[in-house]
């Protein structure tokens, strides 16, 4: 017993002689210092005040893209002055799917968690069920739990380098289905490589200081137009500023100022490589065979956002847009109603 | 099952490829760094060493592309377009195309058109931008 009691002694004099080193003395202080710096950081956080952005009444990335766009542009420059915004999306009137997409990068970008954001839902009954059943709410952080409708769903992925070819496919597990459904078995191949093109493109329209660049992909399944909608977006540098043309257009602009509306053209056709050197000889087909997927009679809509440019690919027509979408956004429909379900199985 | 029309080849098949059950249903991807189900991937793991097999031994190798999902230009040029280029850098690409074609026999239940796309890909692994 008498031992023990000397072993404790001789323990408890090595710590507090440990105490009265300096090394000792000048880490405790720091310590104090940053929990203080931090306790004040985090208090500065939390009073931190929202800016009420209010989002366009037609709230459609697709059929209101300039509006749309400059809201967004207008959002990421408040985050870039590290001002908080709240979202404001309660008055709107029209809400499409593809805009569960948009409003999740915005959220979902490093600055944005970093400034803080939040928002709400809309007032419109149908449209707040569509908002909160969409899937949105389980990639931000919220009060309780939404139920996410079978009608719709959503994948978060990163470019990471890898590309996700079991993803691509279960997105098409629903467009199997509502055919199957009407007695065809659809061939999904071409949306199949659609999804893995786009998917594996990302990486080459990421810019070269970002790491990774998170994509995101949405189905929703729209049983009154008879309609599956998908959306696939990524915050890259947009499809002509990564293509290698892009000497081409800065030639241009300098002479002409003119956009890269006079490169639809050239893109539509396929006339576009990759912008990487490695198998440059062998690369550049994923384009054309995304493109390709517009010829398809059951693609009844096939629109591409990127950069300055709205590409309407079923009519090979490209429209300037007012200000830049830094990114490229792929949104496809595909009509499973009578008329096409005949030339789906002619086609097929 | 539909027929090969593009390759008279009357070898015998001695090695075989199924890629959806040996290699993977989900081809996509060009390089093994954007996934193990990569062009890639596919080209060093389960191509090279059988159709190189195949050629010494003159004889066939068939590859069942049944039950893949798709066939993304991005697999198929890293894979089937990528060792066309490389031998076509010895022995022209034509001579390269011809060649491989000699050993290979593919096979597709359920879809022609991604038969298609692996010979056309042999035939022309360049991308045409002009």
């Amino acid at each position: 017993m008498k031992r023990s009691y000397t072993n404790l002694q001789k323990v408890r004099t090595k710590y507090q002689q440990k105490r009265k080193r300096n090394s000792w003395i000048k880490r405790k202080k720091t310590n104090k210092l940053l929990r203080k710096l931090r306790f004040e950081q985090q208090k500065a956080f939390n009073e931190r005040v929202f800016i009420n952005h209010i989002a366009p009444l037609n709230c459609s990335f697709i059929d209101n893209t300039n509006e749309i766009l400059t809201y967004f542009n207008e959002i990421k420059e408040f985050i870039a002055q590290g001002q908080s915004v709240e979202l404001d999306i309660s008055k709107i009137t029209h809400l499409t799917p593809d805009m569960i997409t948009l409003l999740l990068v915005i959220f979902n970008e490093k600055q944005s968690r970093k400034v803080g954001m939040k928002g709400n839902a809309p007032n419109n009954a149908e449209l707040k069920k569509m908002f909160l059943s969409s899937g949105f709410y389980d990639n931000v952080i919220s009060a309780g739990t939404k139920k996410v409708a079978y009608n719709n769903k959503l994948w978060r992925g990163t470019t990471n380098n890898q590309v996700q070819g079991k993803m691509a496919s279960e997105a098409l597990d629903m467009c199997r289905e509502v055919f199957l459904k009407k007695n065809i078995k659809y061939d999904t191949d071409p949306l199949y490589n659609l999804l893995s093109e786009a998917m594996s493109n990302t990486k080459n329209h990421a810019n070269s200081k970002q790491l990774n660049t998170n994509w995101w992909l949405y189905w929703y399944f729209d049983e009154a137009e008879e309609k599956l909608k998908y959306s696939f977006i990524d915050l890259g540098i947009g499809i002509f500023k990564s293509a290698n043309f892009s000497w081409y257009r800065e030639t241009f602009n300098e002479i002409f100022s003119v956009g890269n509306i006079l490169l639809v053209k050239s893109f539509l056709n396929g006339k576009i490589t990759s912008s990487r050197e490695k198998d440059k000889a062998i690369s550049g087909k994923g384009v054309k065979q995304i493109l390709s997927c517009a010829k398809l009679p059951e693609i009844t809509t096939f629109i591409i956002i990127t950069n300055d440019i709205k590409i309407d690919v079923k009519i090979q027509k490209g429209t300037e847009l007012s200000s830049n979408f830094e990114g490229t956004f792929i949104y496809f429909e595909v009509s499973f109603n009578q008329k096409n379900k005949d030339l789906v199985a002619d086609a097929h | 099952m539909l027929t090969n029309n593009f390759i008279k080849n009357t070898m015998d098949i001695k090695y075989r490829i199924n890629v959806a059950k040996d290699f993977s249903a989900y081809p996509a991807g060009r390089y093994k760094s954007e996934g193990d189900t990569s062009g890639e991937a596919f080209l060093l793991d389960n191509l090279i060493g059988n159709l190189f097999a195949a050629i010494i031994s003159n004889t066939s190798l068939e590859i069942d592309l049944t039950g893949m999902n798709g066939y993304p230009s991005s697999f198929i040029s890293g894979s089937f377009g990528k060792i066309t280029n490389e031998l076509g850098k010895v022995i022209g690409i034509k001579e390269a195309s011809k060649a491989i074609k000699k050993h290979i026999v593919l096979k597709c239940d359920d879809s022609a058109v991604r038969k298609q796309a692996v010979m056309d890909e042999i035939d022309n692994p360049i991308t045409k931008t002009k």
